[in-house]
């Protein structure tokens, strides 16, 4: 494990902001060492930088200092290494569920017939089947997320940054789409990033939880997730998970004046 | 709305029933009075000059309007027909609004690719936008000869609005969406034409909307002082000699034809939005 | 006694003083002018004599005090009379004739002539000695508004000499009037109709040399005249005699005024136009007969008038308008 390098590999970046008003640190020195085929989660107060180091890692943002290194390799500022997914579905209201899904093959140019085929299948096989030739606007916010969530899938990249996907979804759905999620990832394999404000839906989906401060951004403490997979629910009324659970609460209140809304 | 309520009429409640049947009334009754509204109109402007409270030599009366149309089917000045004549005015704002959202468009999307471009022409376009093309007709004779002023006119008046319109729906696309098509590694021409142009269709009709009654007015103005086919050229003649029922029967079918316009580009609306 | 006697003579001088005062009765009799609001259709040289009739004072003298606005429109001008925003119009006798034929109850009858034919001119590009009509054929020529009189006089001037105006020249009749001249030192067209003093700039400049005059070619036919509502002139009949009377007098002046005197009453109503057009302008005219020397119109010219208007295809023939029911004779008959 330790003789080949992490599949993503944040190192010492760092995020200063040059305004017209004045200069904003939005991130002190974080490094993050992510194995391939993991589940990681992180949380923190708003405003805490989590979006910034997701803009980072997918190259939309050069970091002020610090390297992002992919499979060992320099990625700093390049675009189209790592799937993102935004918290809002960004649907295009103009296409079809079908065609949305293959935007991110379609940029990268292959061809349509084939793109329309690979997507076809998942489309079926994760719960979208009906729903393929139907715009956005017909589709509540599960399956949209579900939608989107696929898009990123079908860019077929090893890593992907998911941004609180399921942060606007009401409590029942949110469940169901945590579920859909386990099971994709279990299925794929691939390297998941995770961001949230729920610390419980954290533990669940993660084996490993970075707590953020805020103010400048920087990681508290990474905590390892020992919970047996696959995750059943009631796994968070177990007293480990109830620790973890609280130990983490303990250091978003001690850091931030206001507490995210937990679970 | 009759198909899918005769069906459920039949096993509707009678309340159901009664609201049914009140908002159809409701419904008739707007009609109603929307016919009645035009009747009195049409009423007022036929008797008010032959009872002689105005002067008939200034309005002419509805029920002129017919004979003249049948009359100028046949002879009217230059020996065109009338239909010529609004085929000639029709035409001339239609290719006017096509050119100028197809230019303005491909500006604004200049404008978008190089925003240094912008910064420097913004205040050009915002001066050239304000000032009144109409005040240009006479010059536009001069520099383009006797019918091309007139696609001029109707290019010019509606250019500015569009770049600005459709630079402004540019900038209103959702900046996550960009960001999405960034993600993927969108180059800057993808991101134009899969994501802002597709979502900027809404402006594009709102756009065009706005061009076609422009440019009809452009080509109108126009006609009035340099041509010799079209009804504004009609309006122009028939003023000249006191024909006002020429110049009325050329206003109501202006009327006509600015209605189907927006009727039309309405119809595109419907069919394009049918998916959003 | 020696009082009384002063008294007495102090009596009589002041008497005596009396008698040499200033007559009240005859001071009485200076009514208030009237004012008449008159409209003119264009700003032209063709109205010279009205505008002398303004300058020295001649309508003051019969007692009107008049405000001049300039229509730039025939349609303007006459719909300044029938919505009574103006008492006395000069403009062409066409637009009485369809006021005539009409449905409107008020009528515009003509009183008092000015102008004796068309005044247009036309100009050529390019110099000849002699100029033959023929030399038109297969051209272009920059005519005027369509339904316009001088594109009806020109066209008839055309047909006189036997050309076709739709088959062998080509109109132009689609400028707008303010953009003609620029047109013409554009280079468009080979030949043109303006009016004085455009024409004789044109050529004072080398831009262009004047081969005819469209009112000689055609003849007389009143080209512009006033008139007023017949509700007007029923109620004011004094003062259209006095009008009548005041452009009788101008018009007598201007026949027979030395030209430099002429050109100095004209100037100030054509700022911007040099003194050498003028002069050449008023030496046409005036050879052309163009200015009226009286205000009577007579039946010829007026049936001429509708001739063209018939040619012209503006009016249809069954629709005619009797000469006496146009203009009303008596004012002209009777001016002094």
């Amino acid at each position: 494990m330790l003789s080949s390098p992490p599949k993503l590999y944040v190192d010492n970046v760092c995020m200063t902001f040059k305004t017209a008003t004045g200069v904003f640190e939005a991130l002190v020195p974080v490094t993050l060492s992510i194995p391939s085929g993991r589940f990681v989660s992180l949380i923190g107060p708003s405003g805490c930088g989590k979006s910034t180091i997701f803009n980072i890692i997918a190259g939309l943002l050069e970091p002020t200092a610090g390297k992002v290194l992919i499979d060992g390799v320099d990625a700093t500022g390049t675009i189209g290494r790592v799937g993102y997914m935004l918290q809002k579905d960004l649907l295009l209201p103009w296409r079809s569920v079908l065609d949305n899904v293959i935007l991110g093959m379609e940029i990268q140019g292959v061809p349509l017939r084939e793109a329309r085929e690979r997507a076809l299948s998942l489309l079926q096989r994760y719960g979208l089947s009906g729903f393929e030739y139907l715009y956005p606007s017909t589709l509540s916010g599960g399956m949209r997320q579900r939608a989107a969530l696929l898009r990123t899938l079908l860019f077929d990249t090893d890593i992907i940054l998911l941004d609180e996907p399921f942060g606007a979804l009401d409590a029942q759905t949110k469940l169901q789409m945590q579920e859909w999620l386990m099971q994709l990832w279990s299925d794929f394999g691939k390297t998941v990033l995770f961001v949230t404000h729920d610390v419980e839906e954290a533990i669940y989906l993660s084996d490993e939880v970075h707590v953020m401060g805020t103010r400048p951004g920087c990681i508290l403490e990474s905590i390892l997730i020992m919970l047996p997979r696959p995750r059943v629910r009631t796994s968070s009324l177990t007293p480990e998970f109830i620790a973890i659970k609280e130990h983490c609460l303990n250091l978003l209140t001690a850091s931030a004046p206001a507490l995210p809304e937990a679970a | 709305m009759s198909k899918a309520n005769s069906a459920t009429l039949a096993s509707a409640s009678p309340q159901y029933r009664n609201w049914l049947q009140r908002n159809r009334r409701d419904q008739i009754f707007v009609r109603v009075t929307q016919l009645a509204v035009l009747l009195v109109l049409l009423i007022l402007w036929e008797v008010l000059p032959k009872a002689q409270i105005i002067n008939p030599l200034f309005t002419s009366y509805p029920s002129m309007l017919w004979p003249t149309f049948l009359e100028l089917l046949t002879a009217t000045p230059q020996q065109a027909s009338i239909l010529s004549h609004t085929l000639s005015t029709v035409v001339a704002t239609v290719i006017g609004f096509a050119a100028a959202m197809v230019l303005g468009t491909t500006i604004a999307a200049t404008l978008w690719w190089w925003n240094s471009l912008y910064k420097v022409l913004d205040p050009y376009l915002v001066v050239a936008n304000a000032m009144p093309k109409t005040a240009f007709v006479p010059i536009f004779y001069i520099w383009l000869g006797a019918t091309l002023s007139i696609y001029g006119m109707s290019l010019a008046i509606s250019l500015f609005v569009t770049i600005l319109m459709i630079y402004s729906g540019f900038q209103s696309i959702d900046p996550n969406k960009i960001k999405l098509a960034q993600s993927f590694g969108a180059s800057k021409g993808q991101i134009l034409r899969k994501v802002v142009l597709p979502g900027s269709v809404p402006t594009l009709i709102a756009t065009l909307k706005v061009n076609a009654g422009l440019s009809l007015v452009g080509v109108v103005v126009g006609e009035f002082q340099s041509a010799n086919l079209g009804l504004g050229y009609l309006i122009q003649y028939g003023s000249q000699i006191f024909k006002m029922n020429i110049v009325m029967t050329a206003v109501t079918i202006l009327a006509i034809v600015s209605s189907v316009m927006y009727l039309a580009i309405s119809w595109l609306e419907a069919v394009v939005m049918r998916r959003r | 006694m020696l009082n009384r006697r002063r008294v007495l003579k102090g009596g009589l001088v002041a008497l005596g003083s009396l008698s040499v005062a200033p007559p009240y009765s005859a001071r009485a009799q200076l009514k208030p002018l009237v004012k008449v609001r008159y409209n003119e259709v264009v700003r032209s040289i063709l109205y010279a004599p009205a505008y002398v009739a303004i300058v020295k004072g001649y309508f003051e003298e019969v007692g009107i005090e008049q405000t001049l606005s300039t229509a730039y429109g025939g349609d303007k001008s006459v719909a300044a009379l029938l919505s009574n925003s103006a008492d006395i119009a000069l403009i062409g006798p066409e637009t009485a004739i369809y006021v005539q034929i009409s449905d409107s109850s008020t009528k515009i009858p003509i009183f008092c002539g000015l102008t004796a034919t068309d005044g247009f001119m036309l100009v050529g590009r390019e110099k000849v000695s002699k100029f033959e009509w023929s030399m038109l054929k297969g051209k272009e020529i920059l005519g005027f508004r369509p339904g316009s009189t001088p594109l009806l006089f020109l066209e008839a001037a055309l047909r006189k000499n036997g050309i076709d105006p739709q088959k062998d020249v080509k109109l132009s009749n689609n400028v707008a009037v303010p953009a003609r001249l620029g047109s013409w030192l554009a280079g468009q067209n080979q030949y043109a109709i303006f009016i004085e003093p455009d024409a004789s700039q044109l050529e004072l400049d080398g831009k262009g040399q004047i081969v005819a005059s469209i009112g000689e070619t055609v003849g007389f036919a009143d080209y512009t005249t006033f008139m007023a509502t017949d509700k007007y002139i029923r109620e004011n009949p004094q003062v259209i005699q006095n009008w009548t009377n005041a452009i009788y007098k101008a018009q007598k002046w201007t026949q027979s005024a030395p030209t430099a005197d002429v050109v100095k009453t004209l100037a100030p109503f054509f700022p911007g136009v040099s003194a050498e057009a003028l002069i050449a302008a008023t030496n046409r005219y005036r050879k052309l007969k163009i200015w009226k020397s009286s205000p009577a119109i007579d039946a010829k010219a007026i049936e001429k008038f509708q001739d063209i208007l018939v040619e012209g295809k503006v009016l249809d023939p069954a629709k005619r308008v009797k000469y006496q029911d146009l203009v009303l004779t008596q004012f002209a008959n009777a001016a002094k």
